[in-house]
């Protein structure tokens, strides 16, 4: 680690009413205890953060901590805030209020080195072929020579753009643009990866590609902080979940919890009356009732046979039974409707981030 | 070291784009259409060309300097600045990069009416070397000066209301004789005189290209010239690092 800082009480202990005070005044002063030693076992620690554009409040106190070596998966519907989350953890845009704190440190300078960033759109400077594009980004992250060298070799081998390496990038299909934001975002092996929307407007066997790739990354030991739609890639990489919602992590879980629980079953029923409902709604927290619907959430088969025996003794004519969808993705609804019955902000449309994001760049 | 070879490395990025993106022949059309209407007719002598392309760098200023800031304004920008380079290597590139090319563009004017003064119209008197250096030291201080003020001016560094804020305090400063007309021309005029101080050393800056008579005071301009520059690009870098970055979509 480039900076390390002594603990606190070794520089109050310090302190002394001498001719040497003012020195010792500054040196206090300058001291900032939240600023990390550099070996936190935290690779992403986001507390109470707040950001508004204008009079528009998108980020509400999002609070998140993902340790080191993990892979975490922020999810969230579009409008949610969280390319503004990550433009934030980035230092892109200022926070009204909370911390950010990345690799142990609130100041992002120190550890710029040690960040990989993967912008949901795929922009990169089509006059430059790949391998020209990668050398000068490498450079500006302090490579140099034969390592310089060598690491654009391994990632244009990593991404699978080795053939197409001189070619000029305005050239490159959108997967390959892709390809060329991961390899510029592994280049110089950073510890942190932050990927927004990597399989943003990939045709399925892009998407499924950049599923392996991104799993390679996370075995080679990056720290991943991945911000996507999918589902299934979030079930395939992640260690750890968060939902935001309405500005604000609404959940967390793990993986490991998630695969615990089984599919959930959706049982569905003519009309449900509120009676039976109720009943139900008895049985657990798992079961949720809708006038024409049961969902159970984790399943199991004594709930479920619970839940068919009540619907039959109360004479409810049930129509169906079904598998519905996975844990995660149940998890999710769950997360985001419970948010909004929470009173959350609905999450803005996708056009009214267009909109306004355009107001922003208007009002600039 | 490393923050200098960061800059000069995207720099040279930032150049080479400009020049493969075909945008750089607009300054060369520009240059060659001022020299062919301007210097081509009759020979010039020093004051004369030192005048001309004392403007025309100016305007050439005006429009590189706003070209290479949409550069800077694209998303591409996204994954330059999280890197080490940060905000402050992101923004001095694409000012030292304007700079570049109207220095270039100067040195081609330069160059031109030379060889055609020489060639065609065997002029009596030479343009030398000193004699040059001298008038394109305050010219090219007044063009990296303009260029500050433009940065500072860019969307990327300051607010709208800031922007405009900083307009009228040149529009006080430039359009001093309008307010003599004015009823509240008493009470404009200390801010007139405040505001228009620091124009001073981009307008005797101009003189002395024309000139080129470095004696008294007028040593003391081009230091002017470079502090008020110094101090606007770091107003500049200042803004720029408090401001939330958010990049257009093209």
């Amino acid at each position: 680690m480039r900076h390390v800082r002594q603990p606190m009480y070794k520089r109050t202990k310090r302190f002394r009413l001498t001719p040497y005070s003012a020195c010792s005044i500054i040196s206090f002063i300058s001291f900032n205890p939240l600023q990390g030693d550099g070996m936190s076992n935290l690779a992403v620690s986001v507390s109470n953060l707040y950001k508004a554009y204008g009079s528009l409040q998108v980020l509400r106190g999002v609070n998140l901590e993902v340790a080191r070596g993990d892979v975490f998966g922020l999810l969230g519907p579009n409008g949610a805030g969280k390319t503004t989350l990550i433009h934030t953890i980035l230092g892109l845009l200022k926070p009204d209020d909370g911390t950010v704190r990345l690799l142990g440190s609130e100041n992002r300078d120190i550890h710029s080195a040690q960040i990989g960033y993967l912008p949901e759109r795929p922009r990169y400077h089509g006059q430059f072929t790949g391998r020209e594009y990668l050398s000068s980004v490498g450079r500006l992250s302090d490579l140099s020579g034969k390592q310089l060298h060598d690491r654009v070799d391994a990632v244009l081998d990593l991404v699978g753009l080795a053939q197409a390496a001189d070619r000029r990038i305005g050239t490159y299909s959108k997967g390959m643009l892709q390809r060329v934001g991961i390899a510029q975002a592994v280049l110089h092996e950073p510890e942190l990866l932050i990927v927004d929307e990597p399989a943003s407007g990939l045709d399925p066997g892009g998407q499924r590609e950049m599923a392996a790739l991104l799993r390679t990354l996370s075995q080679a030991g990056h720290t991943l902080f991945l911000c996507t739609h999918q589902l299934t890639d979030v079930a395939r990489l992640c260690d750890q979940i968060g939902v935001l919602v309405g500005g604000h992590i609404a959940q967390t879980t793990s993986m490991a919890e998630l695969r615990k629980y089984g599919q959930s079953v959706t049982v569905n029923v003519d009309d449900l009356p509120f009676d039976t409902a109720n009943k139900l709604q008895a049985l657990g927290p798992q079961v949720r009732c809708e006038r024409t619907a049961v969902t159970l959430f984790p399943t199991s088969g004594q709930l479920l046979q619970a839940v068919l025996r009540q619907l039959l003794d109360d004479g409810v004519a049930v129509q169906s039974v079904m598998p519905e969808a996975d844990a995660l993705e149940q998890f999710y609804l769950n997360a985001v409707n419970d948010a909004k019955s929470n009173g959350s902000q609905p999450p803005a449309t996708p056009d009214a981030s267009e909109e306004l994001l355009e107001t922003l760049i208007e009002d600039r | 070291m490393l923050a200098l070879r960061r800059i000069l490395t995207f720099t040279h990025f930032t150049f080479t784009e400009y020049v493969r993106s075909g945008r750089i022949i607009i300054e060369i059309v520009a240059t060659m259409l001022f020299w062919a209407l301007f210097l081509r007719q009759y020979p010039v002598d020093l004051s004369q060309f030192f005048s001309l392309t004392g403007i025309f760098t100016l305007l050439l200023t005006l429009y590189t300097t706003s070209s290479l800031l949409s550069l800077g304004e694209r998303p591409q920008g996204y994954t330059i600045v999280t890197r080490p380079l940060g905000r402050h290597g992101y923004l001095l590139s694409h000012y030292f990069v304007a700079l570049l090319v109207v220095i270039m563009m100067f040195v081609l004017i330069t160059f031109i009416t030379v060889l055609y003064d020489q060639l065609v119209f065997k002029a009596g008197y030479t343009f030398g070397l000193g004699e040059v250096l001298k008038g394109a030291l305050p010219l090219l201080l007044n063009v990296a000066l303009l260029s500050s003020l433009m940065v500072l001016l860019s969307s990327l560094v300051l607010t709208n209301i800031l922007r405009l804020v900083v307009l009228a305090i040149l529009a006080i400063a430039l359009y001093s004789q309008a307010w003599h007309l004015s009823p509240i021309f008493p009470t404009i005029q200390p801010l007139q005189s405040l505001f228009s101080w620091p124009l001073y050393p981009a307008i005797a800056g101009f003189k002395l290209a024309t000139t080129r008579e470095f004696v008294g005071g007028a040593r003391y301009i081009p230091l002017a010239q470079l502090a008020l520059t110094v101090l606007l690009i770091s107003l500049a870098l200042s803004s720029f690092k408090r401001r939330d970055i958010i990049l257009r979509n093209q």
